[in-house]
């Protein structure tokens, strides 16, 4: 089957390839975890597209993926690349280690929370994407046509969505497209739906992999090569 | 000459010869002691007005116990931590000039149901609360998150003095405005960088001696009601008003702040031995200095100016008490309860990641 497109990313990846396939597209795909890519470790790379210092496979698997498409990069394929990179939990980890809670969310202030207003939680996802923005802002340049899929997620917090929110803002700033599903859901919507819902119920399922790129492809998010769109259409 | 008398059982600090005169400003010896000992483990809780954040930089920087009640979240950049205030007193209470402001602080810790009668100021869509108007460069969102943030740092308060070995306190002004009718005391002019100014409702108070040692009086009994162990160790800032409203020349309105604020520091470390008073003030801003650690504004007080108080500070504490066994962190419980529920997310997307693979 010939390649439609592209999905690299985390582990939210399989839910979106599972939906890709179910559509009938064909992809290629590269996951990595989604530690390296909260540690930042994994960053972006002329030649092969991705690279890791520490981790020299990353760029092996990234060269090889670029080599089966015929190129040295994933990322001058010239098919669409669907992204996805953002580990909310490490970074809800961090939020919470000492002590904080969003100013959204319930909190119970003599049990200890730590209050945190709207305007510092920004800050604080803003600073925690900095290098993953920098890597999507490399990727954006070499000209794919690429679309950044923000996680589903379940904390059934506003904190969570708003930080979702925020994310969509800043790649959105880059000039990039983005997913947020949240965008997507009826208004009022807290949490997964319970059928987009893998039973880890950490992820989407492939229920949600299938809805969410029907979602990205009804809404012109991925630029699918000519003619699978016209059929598509 | 020659008999007995009390001087000639001074030391060689009691004379102005050989206690100023002789050593010379970098060579003071003896300025100050706690009269207290402290274990080396001791935990500082800093407060007061804008000179006090010198001393909660100079705890951390020598490794000293200084308790941060409300921290910035974890991988805050320092940047953003100045932006926002944090990491500058225990608690984001911003400068308090005054001791009316602290006494409403420690009421306002004992009881944050009181922070839903704190004044708050709604301008172009932003709110502010009255006792730390710049807290947030914005601003807060609502009035129900500025009330939720007031009484989070309500909260912070409280523990940092229930966490504290010491309870040090920079007092700054004597010149404040309260509300009229509620008599809360403002952080700042109203109107100046928040907030409208009203004549009707904002009170200009030159707080006078027994005014001062009442409200310090109050706001130490509320202390201690948290912390009955507590030590407090006072200074008085050595910079001078910025402006007064007075209607004093400002140079006559600060020498009548800092006096009166010395004179309620001193009388209140005399009066109970778990107080002592530091001679920030007198490092700074008295005749032998000749002004040489403030900046070309007067003002402004230089780094070096800075670094001789806080060696000062250092060389009167007595840290030969035991250690203090602590409690452990409140935060133990929730840390050890993230890390489980990291490892089982982990655990969950390597799963995922794998399954990802698979399907290539």
């Amino acid at each position: 089957m010939p390649t439609d497109l592209i999905i690299i990313g985390d582990s939210h990846t399989r839910a979106l390839i599972a939906g890709a396939k179910a559509l009938g597209l064909g992809v290629k795909s590269l996951t990595l975890s989604g530690t390296a890519w909260f540690e930042a470790d994994v960053e972006f790379s002329r030649e092969t597209g991705l690279a890791s210092p520490r981790r020299k496979w990353v760029g092996r698997s990234a060269a090889k993926l670029g080599a089966a498409l015929g190129h040295n990069s994933p990322f001058t394929a010239g098919l669409p690349v669907i992204l996805s990179c953002m580990n909310l939990g490490r970074m809800n980890a961090r939020f919470q280690w000492r002590g904080h809670g969003y100013a959204g969310d319930p909190l119970d202030l003599d049990a200890g929370d730590i209050p945190v207003s709207r305007a510092v939680f920004r800050a604080f996802i803003e600073s925690e994407l900095a290098r993953p923005l920098e890597l999507i802002a490399n990727v954006q340049a070499t000209g794919c046509a690429l679309t950044v899929a923000a996680p589903p997620n379940f904390a059934r917090r506003q904190g969570a969505r708003d930080a979702t929110a925020i994310f969509t803002d800043c790649i959105r700033a880059l000039g990039a497209t983005c997913f947020n599903p949240w965008e997507h859901y009826a208004p009022g919507t807290t949490d997964l739906p319970s059928d987009h819902a893998h039973r880890d119920g950490r992820h989407g399922n492939d229920a949600y992999g299938t809805w969410a790129m029907q979602t990205m492809l009804a809404n012109n998010l991925i630029a699918l090569p000519a003619p699978k769109a016209a059929k598509r259409a | 000459m020659g008999q007995d008398n009390p001087f000639s059982r001074q030391p060689a600090t009691a004379f102005w010869r050989t206690g100023v005169a002789e050593p010379g400003l970098y060579r003071y010896e003896n300025l100050w002691q706690t009269g207290f000992s402290l274990p080396a483990n001791v935990q500082f809780a800093t407060y007061g007005s804008c000179f006090a954040q010198h001393i909660s930089r100079a705890l951390v920087s020598r490794g000293l116990g200084w308790v941060n009640a409300e921290p910035s979240p974890s991988n805050f950049p320092a940047d953003l931590e100045r932006r926002f205030n944090y990491g500058i007193y225990s608690a984001r209470t911003a400068n308090i000039y005054t001791a009316r402001a602290l006494e409403c602080w420690v009421a306002l810790a004992r009881d944050p149901a009181l922070c839903d009668g704190i004044e708050l100021w709604n301008e172009a869509g932003r709110t502010r609360d009255s006792l730390r108007p710049m807290i947030e460069p914005d601003g807060f969102d609502d009035e129900d998150e500025c009330r939720l943030m007031l009484r989070g740092t309500a909260h912070a308060f409280r523990r940092s003095v229930e966490d504290a070995d010491v309870f040090v306190f920079t007092m700054g002004l004597t010149e404040g405005f309260e509300n009229a009718e509620t008599g809360q005391p403002y952080a700042m002019c109203p109107g100046t960088l928040a907030g409208n100014y009203d004549e009707a409702r904002h009170v200009f108070r030159n707080y006078t001696y027994p005014q001062i040692m009442t409200a310090m009086q109050t706001a130490i009994a509320g202390l201690r009601a948290i912390n009955p162990g507590l030590r407090i160790i006072l200074t008085v800032s050595p910079v001078p008003l910025t402006a007064t409203a007075s209607g004093d020349h400002v140079l006559a309105a600060t020498t009548y702040s800092k006096s009166v604020l010395r004179a309620v520091a001193g009388d209140l470390a005399a009066q109970d031995d778990a107080i002592a008073y530091f001679p920030s003030y007198e490092l700074i801003a008295t005749a032998p200095t000749r002004g040489q650690f403030y900046e070309p504004n007067m003002r402004s007080v230089s780094p070096y100016g800075v670094q001789l108080v806080m060696e000062h500070f250092f060389a009167g504490l007595d840290l030969s008490a035991p250690q203090i066994k602590r409690a452990p962190s409140r935060l133990k419980a929730r840390q050890a309860a993230i890390r489980a529920e990291q490892k089982a997310e982990d655990l969950a997307c390597e799963e995922q990641a794998l399954e990802a693979q698979n399907a290539n």
